[in-house]
């Protein structure tokens, strides 16, 4: 019965993926940030609406088509009783937080749709989370389209302050730009890079890596699949579910860590904590007494307590450390 | 061989059958005081307001269900003995065909049965009876309906009518005529028990004619088992009552195989509680209650009398066609195939065989199937499907069952007359002369406590007399909306589930039947009957004020006076009314023997691999297409409301008598008024679909859910979701209802400054042909100590002067509006003050028809209780979030222990508005399609609000996966 769900919800998260680019297309060209009113306009959103909640937002019927209400405690949320009409342009002035709120939202419509517009279908009762998650990677879809984001990246992945420019044009939360690369479209793109972009929040005090993308092979083995050998690592290690091609991996196993778990031989923590941007060239362990030469960049995104890292893994590759003398 | 009695020698004419002969234990059947009661019972209720020769009695159906009783055993006999013939050499299928006859004694029990099988029914058909819906499923469930207050005729489990009628002798001739027959009968048993060798042979018996040597093997082991001597068992007395009461009774009910002994009502005494009764003698063992129940138990018996092609069918078909005057004719042809067959032709042992009746759709001599016989089936089908559609659901007959049944819900559970007295076995009461007429006499007298001023006010009673008389003089209500059931399944969001072999608009319909009936959403739907009632009687100047009034009450913040009556509110001027749906080839269903198989017509034509001849398949299955589709369009929810209401009214037409000076502005007019309450009750039904469809998903025991009554936070939650969808302009389904409300929306026929164009008449005919107030005016006017003169200085103080503006009955209506509501002190008060101030003049008058409001207005707003403590706040809150979808309330009750600390530290501080934030809140809330939230989040929302609090991250919280 299960695996019927599974392949019920993965064949409309298909369809509903399908959808979104068809009607992200007619704007491809066009430069960042998204547009999103003409594409609710098409999705039949008539409004944002801005009501006292306990949840963070929903979608309800109106004149025929759907109303968008948000929780006016959301983040960056509007007062109580403000109308946001879709069609006159007065969404361009959203925040990047409530520009992912109302993507995702679109996100269920399309899924709606997809689904043959049956609200009672099984897929949104019984598997209400994966659609959430399925909802959310059409909303990173919208917002960080794929042609978009290829041709505004160029082959400057690695350049940390045009990521930040991308990051800023496309209106998005840097969160949302580094999850966006976990969706198999854009990540095969990029497949020659070895490096990783992490996301670092210091809730507490210490930087904690929270979200990253891992490009090559030599990065990968490095910065994910050894730690997936280490011991005491190995309990936080969740395996995600498949949804569809287009989503795969979910977690990075060092979600959760300080950054000095990466290993870096430096104290990284101090010097994010101290510096909010800097750059370092670190020699880290390698396999059999080899080391790797890396590169490792931060900066600060919005906020006080929220940066970017990337680590830069050399183009030589691995190689025998060498001895003193 | 029939013995003396059982000889079918007494002649009877009949309208339908022609000459019919009748056996002696029929006929003093016929004869005793109970059966007479029946010729004055209609067959059909209410269809004679519409067709008025269909005032054909329950007596002369059940002599002509008998009648066809007879000729159903016979054409059974004939056709089993050549099916029998026809499979004798053919191995495989021989098990098919019955390997016995029906013997004698069987068919004086099953004629007799079918003679009786109306015995207990109520005055008014099935209008006064409580109906059951069935929503199908992989478990099918039963839901009572709420209105109709009276247990069905044949739920004997609560209704002990048959059960005194059958076996009572001190109160009912019949018992005695029937313990006198058992004698005979007995006897009659005996005898065809015998084996065939021991009888005399039959020298006209053609010898090719029945291929078996004993054909009443089947009712030998039930024959010894009865010969038995036990001290509290006498066959000569007690086996022909018992007989009938398990076939009109145990036989009936779908599980009767596995049905053993069942508690039955046995006595209307108050205090009185079911009691187990078995067949055979008083006390058994489990074992032999068991075996007396297998020896004697076979579904055929009961398929000639009612559920399937039977007597009752052939009969009330016949018979309601005619009286309709249809000229369409059942074709009997169709009883060439009638037949006694293996119900499992494939279960070997004969112990456990179980035979039914069926027409046989194979011709077994050449193999094929006979396809003519399923025109002929469906024909029957559709001559039903015609009957209902002409009569039963007519709009008239509708909205008198919809009047009857506001009716008894208005007298309450303390004057309603007991099921005792309707049927008519009360103390004094003359049971033989217990007909509609003597129903509705006590109905009023029931209402007729004028001297109890006290009771008179509070308990509805004017309103309930009003219906009563108005049925009575056929002053019917009008349809405000119709909505047919194929327009509801496409439009309304209703549960939609695809359970094995049930159509999808057929279960939608039979859900949306069950709610709407239910008493889970009675009192929401009597709220929206209430709110509208108020609305079209012009109470509220717009439909805003309606839904700031009502947003007032689903808040708590309503003045307690109004409150109170809106709970216990029961309008008696807007009703919604439904019928159970029905799939008139399902219920009752329709067996038919088709290649190896036997079973339900549906059944065959649905389940895949059971008929294998393709043309055969295909046109079943198109046939029972067709069927679904008139049958979904045949069902209908019905709003109706009196003509009062389609009126431009009373309070509207003094409101615009009134010198310029008191105008109220800005009042919707009456066709507007129409149209918005159209619009109010398709969101409301639009509401419960959608809520409903939320439950249903996680409700397991929806039987029980829709037998309860709705209340607290889901009540008000859902009035929530109805006005918000109404003010938001969604939720509005246009096209919903059939109704062309323009042809019954009518203004005022005595109002002489109204253009002659504009003058359109009410169809009521009191109304239409109503005298002018001005004689009874004046002698108010001169009268000076009646309370009448009261009423005109009241109207005069209002500055409404001209006698000639209302009719008679206007006048009358206003009269008892003033006096009855005991408020004439309330209006003249409020009146006083029109010297100084003219714009109190509205008010005085609208207060006539809804004082409470009036006197509450100046209240101030009462304090309401908030729970204060940890326990109490658990429990108000585990009522609140009732209103919400499943995912929202899950992630709270993950939040529980932290959110209820939070609540009681803030509302000790803050106060209410934590509590109407909250509330304010989950309402919001239910009225999304779905909701959006994570861990952690509703506690946050809270603290952002009542805290202060800031998340340390937007990112945090928007991208959290």
């Amino acid at each position: 019965m299960a695996s019927t769900h599974r392949t019920h919800l993965a064949s409309i998260s298909r369809e509903a993926w399908r959808l979104i680019d068809k009607l992200l297309l007619p704007a491809a060209n066009l430069p960042p940030p998204v547009d999103l009113e003409p594409i609710a306009r098409l999705l039949g959103i008539r409004n944002i609406r801005f009501k006292p909640l306990l949840s963070d937002a929903g979608l309800a019927l109106a004149d025929g088509g759907y109303d968008i209400i948000v929780n006016t405690e959301a983040a960056r949320a509007l007062p109580d009783g403000t109308v946001l009409a879709a069609g006159n342009g007065a969404w361009s002035s959203l925040a990047e937080g409530l520009r992912f709120r109302i993507a995702h939202e679109l996100g269920h419509i399309a899924f709606l749709k997809a689904a043959g517009g049956d609200r009672n279908d099984d897929l949104f009762t019984t598997d209400e989370q994966e659609v959430e998650k399925a909802c959310n990677c059409l909303a990173r879809n919208l917002l960080l389209p794929r042609l978009g984001l290829i041709r505004e990246l160029g082959d400057h992945l690695l350049n940390l302050e045009h990521v930040q420019t991308v990051i800023n044009g496309f209106q998005v939360a840097a969160e949302v730009f580094i999850l966006r690369f976990k969706l198999a479209d854009v990540r095969s793109y990029f497949a020659g890079e070895n490096a990783i972009l992490a996301y670092v929040h210091a809730p507490d005090g210490t930087p904690r890596l929270r979200t990253c993308q891992i490009w090559g092979g030599i990065a990968r083995e490095r910065f994910d699949i050894a730690y997936r050998r280490t011991p005491g690592l190995e309990s936080g290690l969740k395996i995600p579910k498949k949804l569809s091609p287009e989503y795969s991996e979910q977690h990075w196993v060092l979600e959760g860590h300080p950054v000095n778990d990466l290993k870096l031989g430096i104290d990284l923590e101090a010097l994010m904590r101290d510096n909010r941007s800097g750059k370092e060239d670190v020699t880290v362990e390698w396999t059999g007494g080899s080391v790797l030469p890396c590169r490792c960049q931060w900066c600060s995104v919005t906020g006080t307590r929220r940066q970017l890292l990337f680590i830069h893994v050399s183009d030589s590759g691995p190689r025998k450390e060498e001895t003193a003398g | 061989m029939n013995i003396g009695a059982f000889q079918n020698k007494h002649k009877f004419q009949d309208e339908v059958w022609g000459e019919i002969k009748l056996n002696s234990l029929e006929r003093d059947i016929i004869d005793t005081p109970e059966f007479q009661r029946l010729f004055r019972t209609s067959q059909l209720g209410f269809v004679e307001l519409v067709y008025p020769a269909a005032n054909h009695t329950r007596g002369a159906h059940s002599i002509g269900a008998c009648h066809a009783a007879k000729e159903l055993i016979n054409r059974a006999l004939e056709n089993t003995r050549n099916l029998r013939k026809a499979l004798s050499n053919d191995m495989p299928k021989r098990s098919l065909a019955a390997d016995f006859d029906i013997s004698e004694a069987e068919a004086v029990l099953i004629s007799a049965g079918a003679l009786l099988h109306d015995i207990s029914h109520v005055p008014l058909s099935h209008d006064l009876e409580r109906k059951t819906h069935l929503i199908p499923g992989e478990k099918s469930v039963k839901v009572r309906s709420w209105y109709g207050h009276y247990d069905k005729h044949d739920d004997y489990d609560t209704n002990p009518l048959l059960y005194i009628l059958i076996f009572d002798v001190s109160r009912s001739v019949l018992a005695r005529v029937l313990r006198h027959y058992s004698r005979d009968f007995w006897k009659q048993l005996k005898a065809d028990a015998k084996l065939h060798h021991e009888l005399e042979p039959d020298p006209n018996a053609n010898p090719d004619a029945n291929p078996i040597t004993d054909p009443h093997h089947h009712i030998r082991d039930f024959v010894e088992l009865a010969s038995k001597a036990v001290t509290d068992w006498d066959p000569e007395a007690d086996l022909l009552p018992q007989l009938l009461f398990h076939l009109l009774f145990f036989e009936k009910s779908a599980d009767a195989e596995e049905l053993l002994d069942k508690h039955i009502m046995q006595s209307f005494a108050a205090g009185s509680t079911a009691m187990a009764w078995h067949l055979g003698p008083r006390v058994l063992a489990k074992n032999d209650i068991a075996a007396w129940h297998n020896a004697w138990y076979q579904p055929y018996r009961h398929d000639i009398i009612g559920n399937t092609l039977s007597a009752d069918l052939l009969d009330y078909l016949r018979r309601d066609a005619q009286h309709l005057g249809s000229k369409r004719q059942l074709d009997l042809h169709l009883l060439n195939y009638y037949v006694v067959v293996n119900a499992a032709p494939n279960r070997t042992l004969t112990t456990s065989r179980k035979y039914r009746c069926a027409i046989d759709l194979q011709d077994h001599k050449r193999g094929t199937p006979r396809t003519f016989l399923l025109n002929d089936i469906f024909r029957l089908l559709d001559l039903r499907q015609e009957i209902h559609e002409k009569a039963v659901v007519h709009r008239v007959v509708q909205s008198a069952n919809a009047m009857l049944a506001r009716g008894l819900l208005l007298l309450g559970d303390k004057r309603r007359p007991p099921l005792e007295k309707i049927v008519g076995m009360g103390k004094h009461q003359y049971f033989p002369l217990q007909c509609e007429d003597i129903l509705f006499a006590q109905l009023l007298q029931a209402t007729a406590v004028e001297n109890d001023r006290v009771a008179y006010r509070s308990e509805h009673l004017p309103e309930a007399a009003s219906l009563f008389k108005k049925l009575v003089e056929r002053r019917v209500y009008r349809p405000l909306m119709i909505i047919p059931g194929d327009w509801a399944a496409d439009k309304l969001p209703l549960p939609r589930r695809n359970a094995v072999g049930v159509d999808e608009v057929e279960f939608s319909l039979r859900s949306l039947a069950a709610i709407v009936d239910s008493a889970f959403f009675s009192p929401f739907l009597l709220f929206v009957c209430w709110c509208v009632e108020k609305y079209l009687q012009g109470s509220f100047n717009t439909d805003a004020e309606l839904c700031e009034y009502a947003q007032m009450f689903a808040n708590g913040t309503a003045p307690e006076a109004l409150m109170t009556e809106a709970k216990g509110a029961v309008p008696s001027r807007v009703i919604i009314w439904t019928t159970p749906f029905k799939q008139l080839y399902k219920d009752p269903a329709l067996v038919v023997a088709l290649e190896t198989c036997v079973a339900p017509i549906d059944e065959i034509a649905k389940t895949p691999g059971m008929v294998h001849d393709t043309s055969s398949r295909v046109r079943l299955e198109t046939a029972i297409r067709d069927a679904d589709s008139k049958y979904s369009s045949l069902w209908r929810l019905y709003v109706f409301i009196s003509d009062g209401l389609y009126y431009s009214g009373v309070l509207d037409k003094l409101l615009r008598k009134l010198p310029p000076e008191c105008h109220v502005a800005n009042r919707d007019s009456h066709e507007t008024r129409i149209e918005n309450a159209k619009a109010l009750l398709s969101i409301a039904f639009e509401s419960i679909g959608r809520t409903w469809s939320t439950i249903a998903e996680k409700e397991v025991r929806i039987a029980a859910t829709l037998q309860t009554e709705m209340t607290g936070a889901n009540l008000t939650g859902l009035i929530h979701r109805w006005l918000g969808a109404y003010k938001d302009g969604i939720g509005r389904i246009d096209n919903l209802s059939t109704v062309d409300t323009s042809h019954y929306c009518h203004g005022y026929a005595h109002d002489r400054d109204l253009p002659e164009e504009k003058k359109i008449p009410c169809r009521d005919i009191c109304y239409k042909f109503d005298n002018h107030a001005k004689e009874v005016w004046k002698r108010a006017e001169d009268d000076q100590l009646s309370e009448r003169h009261k009423l005109v200085r009241f109207l005069k103080q209002c500055r409404l002067t001209d006698p000639e503006i209302l009719s008679e009955m206007e006048f009358e209506l206003l009269f008892h509006l003033f006096t009855s509501n005991g408020n004439p002190d309330i209006c003249c008060d409020l009146a006083a003050g029109s010297d100084n101030d003219p714009s109190v003049i509205p008010k005085a008058l609208e207060a006539l028809w809804w004082p409470a409001r009036s006197i509450v207005q100046a209240e101030p707003t009462p304090i309401s209780t908030w729970p204060e403590t940890v326990p109490e706040i658990e429990i108000w809150l585990d009522e609140e979030i009732k209103v919400l979808r499943p995912n929202l309330s899950r992630r709270i009750r993950q939040e529980w222990g932290p959110l209820i600390s939070f609540i009681e530290s803030t509302a000790r501080v803050q106060g209410a508005p934590v509590y109407l934030d909250l509330r304010i809140r989950l309402r919001n809330d239910s009225t999304l399609l779905w909701n959006d939230v994570r861990e952690g989040r509703v506690l946050m929302a809270l603290k952002r609000k009542w805290a202060g609090h800031q998340p340390s991250t937007v990112e945090h919280q928007i991208e959290e996966d």
